[in-house]
Protein backbone atom coordinates (compact mmCIF):
# COMPACT_ATOMS: atom_id res chain seq x y z
CA UNK A 1 0.00 0.00 0.00
CA UNK A 2 2.72 2.57 1.03
CA UNK A 3 4.58 1.56 -2.42
CA UNK A 4 1.59 2.16 -4.30
CA UNK A 5 0.90 5.67 -2.68
CA UNK A 6 4.71 6.65 -2.82
CA UNK A 7 4.38 5.76 -6.77
CA UNK A 8 1.35 7.38 -7.60
CA UNK A 9 2.91 10.62 -5.51
CA UNK A 10 5.99 10.43 -7.53
CA UNK A 11 4.76 10.60 -10.87
CA UNK A 12 1.68 13.14 -9.81
CA UNK A 13 4.53 15.19 -8.48
CA UNK A 14 7.13 15.01 -11.25
CA UNK A 15 5.58 14.10 -14.47
CA UNK A 16 2.28 15.52 -13.96
CA UNK A 17 0.34 12.39 -15.07
CA UNK A 18 -2.12 10.55 -13.24
CA UNK A 19 -1.02 6.92 -13.13
CA UNK A 20 -4.29 4.27 -12.34
CA UNK A 21 -3.48 1.41 -10.12
CA UNK A 22 -3.70 -0.85 -13.16
CA UNK A 23 -0.94 0.65 -14.21
CA UNK A 24 1.10 0.52 -11.21
CA UNK A 25 0.49 -3.23 -10.97
CA UNK A 26 1.60 -3.48 -14.31
CA UNK A 27 4.73 -1.68 -13.51
CA UNK A 28 5.41 -4.05 -10.43
CA UNK A 29 5.66 -7.25 -12.85
CA UNK A 30 8.37 -5.80 -14.40
CA UNK A 31 9.99 -3.96 -11.61
CA UNK A 32 12.59 -5.98 -10.05
CA UNK A 33 14.74 -8.64 -11.83
CA UNK A 34 12.05 -11.31 -11.29
CA UNK A 35 10.08 -12.13 -13.58
CA UNK A 36 6.61 -11.97 -12.42
CA UNK A 37 5.63 -14.47 -16.01
CA UNK A 38 7.73 -16.84 -16.43
CA UNK A 39 9.77 -16.45 -19.68
CA UNK A 40 11.21 -19.25 -21.65
CA UNK A 41 14.06 -20.52 -20.66
CA UNK A 42 16.46 -21.01 -23.72
CA UNK A 43 18.87 -22.46 -21.58
CA UNK A 44 16.84 -25.21 -20.17
CA UNK A 45 15.54 -26.27 -23.59
CA UNK A 46 19.44 -26.51 -24.81
CA UNK A 47 20.92 -27.59 -22.21
CA UNK A 48 18.55 -30.32 -20.61
CA UNK A 49 18.49 -32.57 -23.46
CA UNK A 50 22.56 -33.01 -23.60
CA UNK A 51 22.20 -33.90 -19.43
CA UNK A 52 19.12 -36.32 -20.14
CA UNK A 53 22.08 -37.63 -23.24
CA UNK A 54 24.37 -37.44 -20.58
CA UNK A 55 22.28 -39.62 -17.54
CA UNK A 56 21.01 -42.39 -19.82
CA UNK A 57 25.16 -42.87 -20.89
CA UNK A 58 25.81 -43.45 -17.03
CA UNK A 59 24.38 -46.77 -17.30
CA UNK A 60 26.81 -49.04 -19.59
CA UNK A 61 24.54 -51.13 -22.05
CA UNK A 62 24.57 -54.82 -20.50
CA UNK A 63 24.60 -57.12 -23.80
CA UNK A 64 22.86 -60.46 -24.84
CA UNK A 65 26.94 -61.87 -24.99
CA UNK A 66 29.75 -60.96 -24.05
CA UNK A 67 31.26 -61.85 -27.24
CA UNK A 68 31.08 -58.25 -28.38
CA UNK A 69 33.02 -57.20 -25.36
CA UNK A 70 36.00 -59.09 -26.71
CA UNK A 71 36.88 -56.91 -29.64
CA UNK A 72 39.39 -54.24 -28.79
CA UNK A 73 37.56 -51.52 -31.41
CA UNK A 74 35.18 -51.02 -28.41
CA UNK A 75 31.39 -51.24 -28.01
CA UNK A 76 29.98 -50.42 -31.50
CA UNK A 77 26.53 -49.57 -30.88
CA UNK A 78 24.70 -48.32 -33.97
CA UNK A 79 23.06 -44.83 -34.24
CA UNK A 80 21.50 -42.40 -36.33
CA UNK A 81 22.49 -39.31 -36.99
CA UNK A 82 22.21 -35.82 -38.75
CA UNK A 83 24.87 -35.49 -41.28
CA UNK A 84 23.96 -31.62 -40.99
CA UNK A 85 23.56 -30.36 -37.40
CA UNK A 86 21.08 -28.35 -38.56
CA UNK A 87 18.21 -28.29 -35.95
CA UNK A 88 14.51 -26.73 -35.62
CA UNK A 89 12.60 -26.77 -32.03
CA UNK A 90 9.07 -25.63 -32.17
CA UNK A 91 7.04 -26.31 -29.08
CA UNK A 92 3.87 -25.44 -27.27
CA UNK A 93 3.05 -25.01 -23.21
CA UNK A 94 0.17 -24.83 -21.33
CA UNK A 95 0.45 -23.99 -17.39
CA UNK A 96 -2.36 -23.53 -14.64
CA UNK A 97 -1.11 -22.82 -11.13
CA UNK A 98 -1.97 -21.18 -8.06
CA UNK A 99 0.08 -17.85 -7.32
CA UNK A 100 0.13 -15.88 -3.70
CA UNK A 101 1.24 -13.16 -5.06
CA UNK A 102 0.80 -13.18 -9.01
CA UNK A 103 1.34 -9.54 -9.18
CA UNK A 104 5.25 -9.22 -7.08
CA UNK A 105 3.67 -7.07 -4.75
CA UNK A 106 5.54 -6.11 -1.34
CA UNK A 107 4.03 -7.58 1.96
CA UNK A 108 0.56 -5.64 3.03
CA UNK A 109 0.25 -3.76 -0.38
CA UNK A 110 -3.64 -4.18 -1.05
CA UNK A 111 -2.44 -6.32 -4.46
CA UNK A 112 -0.34 -8.54 -2.41
CA UNK A 113 -3.23 -11.70 -2.55
CA UNK A 114 -3.58 -14.90 -4.65
CA UNK A 115 -4.86 -15.72 -7.85
CA UNK A 116 -4.95 -18.57 -10.44
CA UNK A 117 -2.80 -17.84 -13.27
CA UNK A 118 -2.93 -19.59 -16.79
CA UNK A 119 0.30 -19.26 -18.77
CA UNK A 120 0.51 -20.01 -22.74
CA UNK A 121 3.39 -19.89 -24.65
CA UNK A 122 5.12 -21.20 -27.82
CA UNK A 123 8.52 -20.97 -28.69
CA UNK A 124 10.00 -21.50 -32.29
CA UNK A 125 14.39 -21.78 -32.74
CA UNK A 126 16.63 -22.96 -34.50
CA UNK A 127 20.38 -24.54 -33.86
CA UNK A 128 22.78 -23.34 -36.68
CA UNK A 129 24.72 -26.67 -36.74
CA UNK A 130 27.80 -27.10 -34.18
CA UNK A 131 31.49 -26.87 -35.54
CA UNK A 132 34.53 -28.55 -33.47
CA UNK A 133 37.16 -25.83 -32.29
CA UNK A 134 39.80 -28.67 -31.33
CA UNK A 135 38.61 -27.97 -27.33
CA UNK A 136 35.03 -27.33 -27.32
CA UNK A 137 31.99 -27.59 -29.89
CA UNK A 138 30.21 -24.39 -30.95
CA UNK A 139 26.95 -23.97 -31.92
CA UNK A 140 24.90 -20.84 -32.08
CA UNK A 141 21.31 -20.41 -31.79
CA UNK A 142 17.99 -18.36 -32.20
CA UNK A 143 14.75 -18.27 -31.37
CA UNK A 144 11.14 -16.54 -30.32
CA UNK A 145 8.49 -17.01 -28.21
CA UNK A 146 5.22 -15.78 -27.39
CA UNK A 147 3.79 -15.82 -23.85
CA UNK A 148 0.09 -15.11 -22.61
CA UNK A 149 -0.16 -14.61 -18.93
CA UNK A 150 -3.90 -14.55 -18.10
CA UNK A 151 -4.82 -14.55 -13.98
CA UNK A 152 -8.23 -15.97 -12.87
CA UNK A 153 -10.26 -15.81 -9.14
CA UNK A 154 -10.35 -12.41 -8.29
CA UNK A 155 -11.81 -9.59 -10.70
CA UNK A 156 -9.43 -6.71 -8.86
CA UNK A 157 -6.54 -8.91 -10.62
CA UNK A 158 -7.48 -8.76 -13.93
CA UNK A 159 -4.01 -7.50 -15.97
CA UNK A 160 -3.34 -10.28 -18.83
CA UNK A 161 0.16 -9.90 -20.27
CA UNK A 162 1.48 -10.81 -23.79
CA UNK A 163 5.04 -11.26 -24.24
CA UNK A 164 7.50 -11.52 -27.26
CA UNK A 165 10.80 -12.73 -26.63
CA UNK A 166 13.40 -13.10 -29.07
CA UNK A 167 16.83 -14.16 -28.37
CA UNK A 168 20.57 -15.88 -30.07
CA UNK A 169 23.07 -17.01 -28.80
CA UNK A 170 26.41 -19.02 -29.20
CA UNK A 171 26.98 -21.92 -26.87
CA UNK A 172 30.34 -23.38 -26.27
CA UNK A 173 30.47 -27.02 -25.07
CA UNK A 174 33.83 -28.38 -23.40
CA UNK A 175 33.87 -32.10 -22.98
CA UNK A 176 34.66 -31.57 -19.37
CA UNK A 177 31.28 -31.01 -19.00
CA UNK A 178 31.73 -26.88 -18.76
CA UNK A 179 29.93 -24.81 -21.14
CA UNK A 180 29.58 -21.29 -21.98
CA UNK A 181 26.58 -19.44 -23.29
CA UNK A 182 26.69 -15.85 -24.70
CA UNK A 183 23.86 -14.14 -25.86
CA UNK A 184 21.58 -11.38 -26.52
CA UNK A 185 17.56 -11.66 -25.04
CA UNK A 186 14.81 -8.94 -26.55
CA UNK A 187 11.16 -8.91 -24.09
CA UNK A 188 8.61 -7.04 -25.48
CA UNK A 189 5.49 -6.64 -23.06
CA UNK A 190 2.34 -5.22 -23.96
CA UNK A 191 -0.95 -4.71 -22.19
CA UNK A 192 -3.10 -8.12 -23.29
CA UNK A 193 -6.32 -6.16 -23.08
CA UNK A 194 -5.15 -3.23 -25.87
CA UNK A 195 -1.82 -4.51 -27.14
CA UNK A 196 -0.55 -1.68 -25.81
CA UNK A 197 3.64 -1.41 -25.20
CA UNK A 198 4.32 -1.04 -21.99
CA UNK A 199 7.68 -2.67 -21.55
CA UNK A 200 10.94 -3.38 -23.27
CA UNK A 201 13.78 -5.38 -22.05
CA UNK A 202 17.08 -5.78 -23.82
CA UNK A 203 19.87 -7.45 -22.55
CA UNK A 204 23.50 -9.69 -23.31
CA UNK A 205 24.08 -11.81 -20.86
CA UNK A 206 27.37 -14.41 -20.19
CA UNK A 207 26.27 -17.42 -18.38
CA UNK A 208 28.74 -20.13 -17.17
CA UNK A 209 27.92 -23.79 -16.66
CA UNK A 210 28.75 -26.95 -15.67
CA UNK A 211 27.17 -30.44 -15.70
CA UNK A 212 28.58 -33.04 -13.69
CA UNK A 213 27.04 -36.40 -11.90
CA UNK A 214 25.57 -36.74 -8.71
CA UNK A 215 25.03 -40.74 -7.94
CA UNK A 216 22.56 -41.26 -10.98
CA UNK A 217 21.54 -37.98 -10.96
CA UNK A 218 22.96 -35.07 -13.07
CA UNK A 219 23.33 -31.56 -11.73
CA UNK A 220 23.91 -28.61 -13.59
CA UNK A 221 25.16 -25.44 -11.64
CA UNK A 222 25.42 -21.91 -13.79
CA UNK A 223 26.64 -18.66 -13.15
CA UNK A 224 25.43 -15.98 -14.89
CA UNK A 225 25.87 -12.43 -15.39
CA UNK A 226 23.92 -9.71 -17.91
CA UNK A 227 22.74 -6.17 -18.12
CA UNK A 228 19.11 -5.34 -18.80
CA UNK A 229 18.48 -2.14 -20.72
CA UNK A 230 14.77 -1.31 -19.89
CA UNK A 231 12.56 0.97 -21.43
CA UNK A 232 9.00 1.77 -19.39
CA UNK A 233 5.94 3.13 -21.92
CA UNK A 234 4.33 4.08 -18.54
CA UNK A 235 7.69 6.15 -17.16
CA UNK A 236 7.86 9.30 -18.88
CA UNK A 237 10.27 11.07 -16.80
CA UNK A 238 12.72 8.12 -16.00
CA UNK A 239 11.68 5.20 -18.83
CA UNK A 240 15.40 3.49 -18.20
CA UNK A 241 14.90 3.96 -14.22
CA UNK A 242 14.78 -0.64 -14.18
CA UNK A 243 18.33 -0.62 -16.15
CA UNK A 244 20.11 -2.96 -13.95
CA UNK A 245 23.14 -5.33 -13.96
CA UNK A 246 22.38 -9.08 -12.61
CA UNK A 247 24.54 -11.69 -10.92
CA UNK A 248 22.45 -15.29 -10.62
CA UNK A 249 23.50 -18.47 -9.44
CA UNK A 250 21.19 -21.95 -10.03
CA UNK A 251 21.88 -25.11 -8.79
CA UNK A 252 19.55 -28.18 -10.65
CA UNK A 253 19.56 -31.95 -10.16
CA UNK A 254 18.04 -33.96 -12.35
CA UNK A 255 17.04 -37.48 -11.65
CA UNK A 256 14.69 -40.03 -12.68
CA UNK A 257 12.57 -42.22 -10.30
CA UNK A 258 10.42 -44.64 -12.76
CA UNK A 259 9.36 -42.37 -15.92
CA UNK A 260 9.21 -39.46 -13.66
CA UNK A 261 12.01 -36.80 -13.76
CA UNK A 262 12.32 -34.57 -11.13
CA UNK A 263 14.55 -31.50 -10.97
CA UNK A 264 14.78 -29.29 -8.05
CA UNK A 265 16.67 -26.23 -8.06
CA UNK A 266 17.82 -22.98 -5.87
CA UNK A 267 18.85 -19.74 -7.29
CA UNK A 268 20.07 -16.36 -6.30
CA UNK A 269 20.19 -13.17 -7.67
CA UNK A 270 21.59 -10.12 -6.99
CA UNK A 271 20.40 -7.16 -8.98
CA UNK A 272 22.29 -3.41 -9.10
CA UNK A 273 20.19 -0.58 -10.32
CA UNK A 274 22.06 2.56 -11.11
CA UNK A 275 19.60 4.70 -12.81
CA UNK A 276 16.16 7.56 -11.97
CA UNK A 277 14.89 6.84 -8.37
CA UNK A 278 16.28 3.48 -8.22
CA UNK A 279 20.22 4.88 -8.51
CA UNK A 280 21.00 3.31 -4.90
CA UNK A 281 18.44 -0.31 -4.97
CA UNK A 282 19.82 -2.96 -4.93
CA UNK A 283 17.90 -6.65 -4.71
CA UNK A 284 18.60 -9.88 -3.81
CA UNK A 285 16.34 -12.35 -4.70
CA UNK A 286 16.13 -16.24 -3.42
CA UNK A 287 14.22 -19.28 -5.28
CA UNK A 288 14.01 -22.45 -4.66
CA UNK A 289 11.45 -25.10 -6.73
CA UNK A 290 10.54 -28.39 -7.94
CA UNK A 291 10.06 -29.55 -11.83
CA UNK A 292 8.62 -33.01 -12.16
CA UNK A 293 7.87 -33.68 -15.62
CA UNK A 294 6.32 -37.11 -16.57
CA UNK A 295 6.33 -37.89 -20.47
CA UNK A 296 4.23 -39.68 -22.51
CA UNK A 297 6.14 -39.82 -26.31
CA UNK A 298 9.43 -38.29 -26.84
CA UNK A 299 7.35 -34.83 -27.91
CA UNK A 300 4.47 -35.01 -25.46
CA UNK A 301 4.48 -34.12 -21.57
CA UNK A 302 2.76 -33.60 -18.70
CA UNK A 303 4.21 -31.33 -15.45
CA UNK A 304 3.89 -30.13 -12.10
CA UNK A 305 5.62 -27.69 -9.99
CA UNK A 306 6.09 -26.21 -7.31
CA UNK A 307 8.15 -23.13 -6.40
CA UNK A 308 9.40 -20.29 -4.13
CA UNK A 309 10.72 -16.90 -4.04
CA UNK A 310 11.23 -14.05 -1.75
CA UNK A 311 12.83 -10.69 -2.57
CA UNK A 312 15.08 -8.26 -0.33
CA UNK A 313 15.27 -4.94 -1.49
CA UNK A 314 17.31 -1.77 -0.14
CA UNK A 315 17.28 1.47 -1.35
CA UNK A 316 14.53 3.24 -3.96
CA UNK A 317 11.62 5.15 -2.67
CA UNK A 318 9.93 2.11 -1.73
CA UNK A 319 9.95 -1.03 -0.38
CA UNK A 320 10.07 -3.79 -3.13
CA UNK A 321 10.36 -6.86 -0.83
CA UNK A 322 8.06 -9.60 -1.96
CA UNK A 323 7.18 -13.39 -0.91
CA UNK A 324 5.60 -15.66 -3.54
CA UNK A 325 4.74 -19.29 -3.93
CA UNK A 326 3.78 -21.20 -7.15
CA UNK A 327 1.85 -24.28 -7.88
CA UNK A 328 0.44 -26.17 -10.50
CA UNK A 329 0.83 -28.07 -13.50
CA UNK A 330 0.60 -28.32 -17.22
CA UNK A 331 1.35 -29.94 -20.15
CA UNK A 332 3.81 -29.66 -23.19
CA UNK A 333 4.34 -30.76 -26.87
CA UNK A 334 8.21 -30.30 -28.03
CA UNK A 335 9.56 -31.54 -31.40
CA UNK A 336 12.86 -31.32 -32.88
CA UNK A 337 13.19 -31.53 -36.76
CA UNK B 1 21.46 -41.60 -62.68
CA UNK B 2 22.24 -38.51 -64.27
CA UNK B 3 25.46 -38.43 -66.62
CA UNK B 4 26.95 -36.25 -64.93
CA UNK B 5 27.28 -37.86 -61.55
CA UNK B 6 27.94 -41.39 -63.68
CA UNK B 7 30.99 -39.23 -64.76
CA UNK B 8 31.67 -38.26 -61.53
CA UNK B 9 31.22 -41.57 -60.01
CA UNK B 10 33.68 -42.89 -63.04
CA UNK B 11 36.31 -40.24 -62.16
CA UNK B 12 36.22 -41.06 -58.71
CA UNK B 13 36.85 -44.81 -59.19
CA UNK B 14 39.37 -44.06 -61.67
CA UNK B 15 41.49 -41.65 -59.04
CA UNK B 16 41.19 -44.55 -56.56
CA UNK B 17 42.28 -46.68 -58.95
CA UNK B 18 45.66 -44.96 -60.02
CA UNK B 19 45.88 -44.59 -55.42
CA UNK B 20 45.58 -47.95 -55.51
CA UNK B 21 48.07 -48.56 -58.15
CA UNK B 22 50.63 -45.95 -56.71
CA UNK B 23 50.67 -47.27 -53.47
CA UNK B 24 50.87 -51.00 -54.20
CA UNK B 25 53.51 -50.72 -57.44
CA UNK B 26 55.86 -47.54 -55.88
CA UNK B 27 59.19 -47.81 -57.43
CA UNK B 28 61.31 -49.50 -55.11
CA UNK B 29 63.71 -46.62 -54.94
CA UNK B 30 60.79 -44.41 -53.76
CA UNK B 31 59.86 -46.83 -51.16
CA UNK B 32 63.75 -46.98 -50.15
CA UNK B 33 63.55 -43.29 -49.65
CA UNK B 34 60.32 -43.43 -47.52
CA UNK B 35 61.73 -46.14 -45.93
CA UNK B 36 64.59 -44.17 -43.64
CA UNK B 37 61.98 -43.52 -41.34
CA UNK B 38 62.41 -45.31 -38.24
CA UNK B 39 59.57 -47.80 -36.16
CA UNK B 40 60.57 -48.49 -32.99
CA UNK B 41 58.24 -49.96 -30.01
CA UNK B 42 56.85 -47.13 -27.73
CA UNK B 43 54.76 -49.21 -25.83
CA UNK B 44 54.05 -52.86 -25.27
CA UNK B 45 52.29 -54.96 -22.86
CA UNK B 46 52.92 -58.54 -22.31
CA UNK B 47 54.03 -60.12 -25.28
CA UNK B 48 55.12 -59.23 -28.97
CA UNK B 49 57.22 -60.55 -31.69
CA UNK B 50 58.30 -60.25 -34.90
CA UNK B 51 59.23 -62.43 -38.12
CA UNK B 52 61.55 -60.18 -40.77
CA UNK B 53 62.02 -62.95 -43.11
CA UNK B 54 59.10 -65.87 -43.79
CA UNK B 55 62.07 -68.96 -43.68
CA UNK B 56 62.19 -67.83 -39.72
CA UNK B 57 61.04 -70.17 -37.88
CA UNK B 58 61.16 -68.46 -34.21
CA UNK B 59 59.77 -65.18 -33.83
CA UNK B 60 61.96 -62.46 -32.41
CA UNK B 61 60.54 -60.96 -29.13
CA UNK B 62 60.01 -57.43 -28.95
CA UNK B 63 60.31 -55.28 -26.15
CA UNK B 64 60.05 -51.11 -25.79
CA UNK B 65 62.85 -49.57 -27.68
CA UNK B 66 63.38 -52.51 -30.29
CA UNK B 67 63.71 -51.53 -34.02
CA UNK B 68 61.37 -52.47 -36.39
CA UNK B 69 62.38 -52.89 -39.81
CA UNK B 70 60.20 -51.42 -42.76
CA UNK B 71 61.98 -51.16 -45.76
CA UNK B 72 60.47 -54.75 -46.47
CA UNK B 73 57.00 -56.04 -44.73
CA UNK B 74 57.56 -57.73 -41.21
CA UNK B 75 55.12 -59.70 -39.64
CA UNK B 76 54.13 -58.37 -36.07
CA UNK B 77 52.74 -60.78 -33.27
CA UNK B 78 50.76 -59.46 -30.38
CA UNK B 79 49.94 -62.23 -27.89
CA UNK B 80 46.95 -62.94 -25.92
CA UNK B 81 46.23 -59.98 -23.60
CA UNK B 82 48.73 -58.61 -25.30
CA UNK B 83 49.36 -54.72 -26.88
CA UNK B 84 51.89 -53.31 -28.86
CA UNK B 85 52.47 -49.82 -30.12
CA UNK B 86 54.93 -48.96 -32.59
CA UNK B 87 55.90 -45.60 -33.75
CA UNK B 88 58.03 -43.13 -36.12
CA UNK B 89 57.05 -40.41 -34.03
CA UNK B 90 54.63 -39.22 -31.82
CA UNK B 91 52.27 -38.10 -34.30
CA UNK B 92 52.67 -41.27 -36.63
CA UNK B 93 51.96 -44.97 -34.99
CA UNK B 94 50.47 -48.34 -35.00
CA UNK B 95 48.64 -49.83 -32.38
CA UNK B 96 48.41 -53.82 -32.30
CA UNK B 97 45.42 -55.29 -29.98
CA UNK B 98 45.24 -58.75 -28.33
CA UNK B 99 45.87 -61.77 -30.13
CA UNK B 100 46.65 -60.01 -33.78
CA UNK B 101 49.09 -60.90 -36.15
CA UNK B 102 49.49 -58.52 -39.30
CA UNK B 103 52.34 -57.92 -41.82
CA UNK B 104 53.36 -54.36 -42.14
CA UNK B 105 55.31 -51.98 -43.98
CA UNK B 106 54.75 -48.36 -44.29
CA UNK B 107 52.58 -48.49 -47.56
CA UNK B 108 51.10 -51.90 -46.56
CA UNK B 109 49.32 -53.88 -43.63
CA UNK B 110 47.71 -56.71 -44.10
CA UNK B 111 46.09 -58.13 -41.07
CA UNK B 112 45.55 -61.90 -40.54
CA UNK B 113 43.51 -61.88 -36.96
CA UNK B 114 42.86 -59.33 -34.74
CA UNK B 115 42.63 -55.31 -34.64
CA UNK B 116 44.81 -52.64 -35.09
CA UNK B 117 44.56 -48.57 -34.53
CA UNK B 118 46.82 -45.97 -37.21
CA UNK B 119 47.20 -43.05 -35.89
CA UNK B 120 48.79 -40.21 -38.23
CA UNK B 121 48.86 -36.22 -38.94
CA UNK B 122 50.14 -35.67 -41.98
CA UNK B 123 48.68 -37.18 -44.72
CA UNK B 124 49.33 -40.68 -45.81
CA UNK B 125 48.17 -43.86 -48.21
CA UNK B 126 48.63 -47.36 -47.38
CA UNK B 127 47.43 -50.58 -48.53
CA UNK B 128 45.22 -52.41 -46.13
CA UNK B 129 44.55 -55.85 -46.63
CA UNK B 130 42.53 -58.95 -44.99
CA UNK B 131 42.84 -62.79 -46.05
CA UNK B 132 40.29 -62.07 -48.74
CA UNK B 133 39.86 -58.51 -49.58
CA UNK B 134 42.46 -55.65 -50.40
CA UNK B 135 41.22 -51.87 -50.05
CA UNK B 136 43.32 -48.65 -49.90
CA UNK B 137 42.98 -46.11 -47.29
CA UNK B 138 44.27 -42.48 -47.08
CA UNK B 139 44.12 -40.70 -43.75
CA UNK B 140 44.28 -36.88 -42.88
CA UNK B 141 44.96 -36.07 -39.52
CA UNK B 142 43.31 -39.16 -38.10
CA UNK B 143 42.71 -42.32 -36.31
CA UNK B 144 41.86 -45.49 -37.34
CA UNK B 145 41.05 -48.32 -35.75
CA UNK B 146 40.54 -52.18 -38.36
CA UNK B 147 39.35 -55.62 -37.27
CA UNK B 148 39.65 -59.03 -39.29
CA UNK B 149 36.25 -60.30 -39.83
CA UNK B 150 35.01 -63.87 -39.59
CA UNK B 151 34.31 -63.85 -43.54
CA UNK B 152 38.23 -63.07 -44.03
CA UNK B 153 36.91 -59.14 -44.82
CA UNK B 154 37.84 -56.16 -42.68
CA UNK B 155 35.53 -54.03 -40.47
CA UNK B 156 37.05 -50.29 -40.49
CA UNK B 157 35.98 -47.53 -38.14
CA UNK B 158 37.10 -44.17 -38.77
CA UNK B 159 37.71 -42.93 -34.84
CA UNK B 160 38.89 -38.90 -35.86
CA UNK B 161 40.03 -36.97 -38.80
CA UNK B 162 38.92 -37.53 -41.92
CA UNK B 163 39.68 -40.28 -44.22
CA UNK B 164 38.79 -42.19 -47.25
CA UNK B 165 38.64 -45.62 -48.17
CA UNK B 166 38.63 -47.52 -51.76
CA UNK B 167 38.51 -50.53 -53.54
CA UNK B 168 38.72 -51.85 -56.78
CA UNK B 169 35.39 -52.66 -57.59
CA UNK B 170 33.85 -49.72 -55.45
CA UNK B 171 35.86 -46.94 -55.91
CA UNK B 172 36.50 -44.44 -53.19
CA UNK B 173 34.27 -43.70 -49.88
CA UNK B 174 34.76 -40.61 -47.90
CA UNK B 175 34.32 -42.54 -43.36
CA UNK B 176 33.03 -39.54 -41.18
CA UNK B 177 34.63 -39.75 -37.25
CA UNK B 178 32.76 -42.86 -36.05
CA UNK B 179 31.44 -43.97 -39.37
CA UNK B 180 31.80 -48.44 -39.26
CA UNK B 181 32.56 -50.06 -42.82
CA UNK B 182 32.97 -53.59 -43.46
CA UNK B 183 34.62 -54.31 -46.99
CA UNK B 184 34.32 -58.58 -47.80
CA UNK B 185 34.90 -60.20 -50.64
CA UNK B 186 37.26 -60.66 -53.68
CA UNK B 187 37.42 -58.61 -55.68
CA UNK B 188 36.49 -56.23 -52.32
CA UNK B 189 33.23 -54.80 -51.91
CA UNK B 190 31.91 -51.94 -48.97
CA UNK B 191 29.58 -54.38 -47.18
CA UNK B 192 27.08 -52.61 -44.46
CA UNK B 193 27.99 -48.48 -42.84
CA UNK B 194 27.02 -47.78 -39.38
CA UNK B 195 27.37 -44.78 -37.53
CA UNK B 196 28.38 -46.02 -34.14
CA UNK B 197 27.91 -44.16 -30.74
CA UNK B 198 31.43 -42.68 -30.54
CA UNK B 199 31.39 -41.96 -26.81
CA UNK B 200 31.03 -45.33 -25.86
CA UNK B 201 33.32 -46.39 -28.83
CA UNK B 202 35.91 -44.09 -27.14
CA UNK B 203 35.09 -45.52 -23.87
CA UNK B 204 35.56 -48.72 -24.25
CA UNK B 205 37.94 -49.19 -27.08
CA UNK B 206 40.96 -50.82 -25.73
CA UNK B 207 43.19 -49.45 -28.61
CA UNK B 208 42.37 -46.23 -27.42
CA UNK B 209 42.57 -46.70 -23.82
CA UNK B 210 44.55 -49.78 -22.94
CA UNK B 211 47.88 -47.93 -23.52
CA UNK B 212 49.98 -45.12 -21.46
CA UNK B 213 49.82 -42.43 -23.80
CA UNK B 214 46.72 -40.89 -24.51
CA UNK B 215 45.65 -40.22 -28.27
CA UNK B 216 47.41 -36.83 -29.59
CA UNK B 217 43.88 -35.51 -30.23
CA UNK B 218 41.42 -37.17 -27.82
CA UNK B 219 40.30 -33.90 -26.87
CA UNK B 220 39.31 -33.26 -30.44
CA UNK B 221 37.30 -36.46 -30.62
CA UNK B 222 35.45 -36.06 -27.62
CA UNK B 223 34.26 -32.79 -29.11
CA UNK B 224 33.33 -34.96 -32.02
CA UNK B 225 31.61 -37.51 -29.67
CA UNK B 226 29.84 -34.44 -28.06
CA UNK B 227 28.68 -33.01 -31.62
CA UNK B 228 27.39 -36.50 -32.32
CA UNK B 229 25.06 -36.32 -29.19
CA UNK B 230 24.23 -33.02 -30.61
CA UNK B 231 23.08 -34.14 -34.04
CA UNK B 232 21.55 -37.48 -31.91
CA UNK B 233 18.55 -38.63 -33.99
CA UNK B 234 18.27 -42.21 -32.02
CA UNK B 235 20.02 -44.46 -30.97
CA UNK B 236 19.85 -48.62 -31.22
CA UNK B 237 19.04 -51.33 -28.97
CA UNK B 238 22.19 -53.32 -30.86
CA UNK B 239 25.51 -53.90 -31.02
CA UNK B 240 27.81 -54.64 -34.05
CA UNK B 241 29.29 -57.78 -34.46
CA UNK B 242 31.19 -60.02 -36.62
CA UNK B 243 30.45 -61.05 -40.31
CA UNK B 244 30.84 -64.44 -40.09
CA UNK B 245 30.01 -64.79 -44.38
CA UNK B 246 29.64 -62.04 -46.98
CA UNK B 247 26.02 -62.28 -46.32
CA UNK B 248 25.20 -61.73 -42.63
CA UNK B 249 26.57 -58.84 -39.45
CA UNK B 250 25.75 -60.05 -36.14
CA UNK B 251 23.87 -58.20 -34.09
CA UNK B 252 23.50 -57.99 -30.44
CA UNK B 253 20.98 -56.71 -28.58
CA UNK B 254 21.24 -54.72 -25.61
CA UNK B 255 19.04 -55.63 -22.80
CA UNK B 256 19.12 -51.54 -20.78
CA UNK B 257 18.72 -51.86 -16.78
Amino acid sequence: MQFLHATIVKYSLLSGLLLTSAIDIRAQKQWGGIETVPRFDANTKVVAPAMRERSSRTIPPRTSSQRPGASDLGLQRPVAVKRRGFDYYLGLSTRVYYSSNPNVQSPGHQYEKPAGVWLNNVHSGFRLGSYNWGQAAFSPYLGLTLTRFDQFGDKDLDFPLNTLGLYTFGLLQFPSGWALRTGLTYNQDHDGKNNDRVHDDFYPGITLLKTFSLGKAVSLIDFGLSHHFTDSKFNTINPDELDRWELSARWTVMTNIGKWELSPYARIIYSDYRKGFNHDRQDFTREVGLDLEYPFTSYLTANFFAHYATRLSKGGISSYDFNRFDGGGGASINAKF
Amino acid sequence: MPWKMVERQIQRTWRFRYLLILVLFLPSQLRAEKSVTKWRVTDLTGQAFFKDRPDRTTPTPLAVGSPIPSQNPVLLIAAKDSLLEIATAPSDFLRLGRSTVAEFSTNKIRLHQGSFLRYCETETIFALSSKHSDAGIRLHRSALMAEATGNGGLKIVLVSGAAQAGTDADGAKTLHPGQLLFVRGNPAHFGDLYDLDLPLLLRTSRLVNGFARPLPNLSRMRTSALIQGLNLKKRYEALVGDAPDDEKVQMWAIKEK
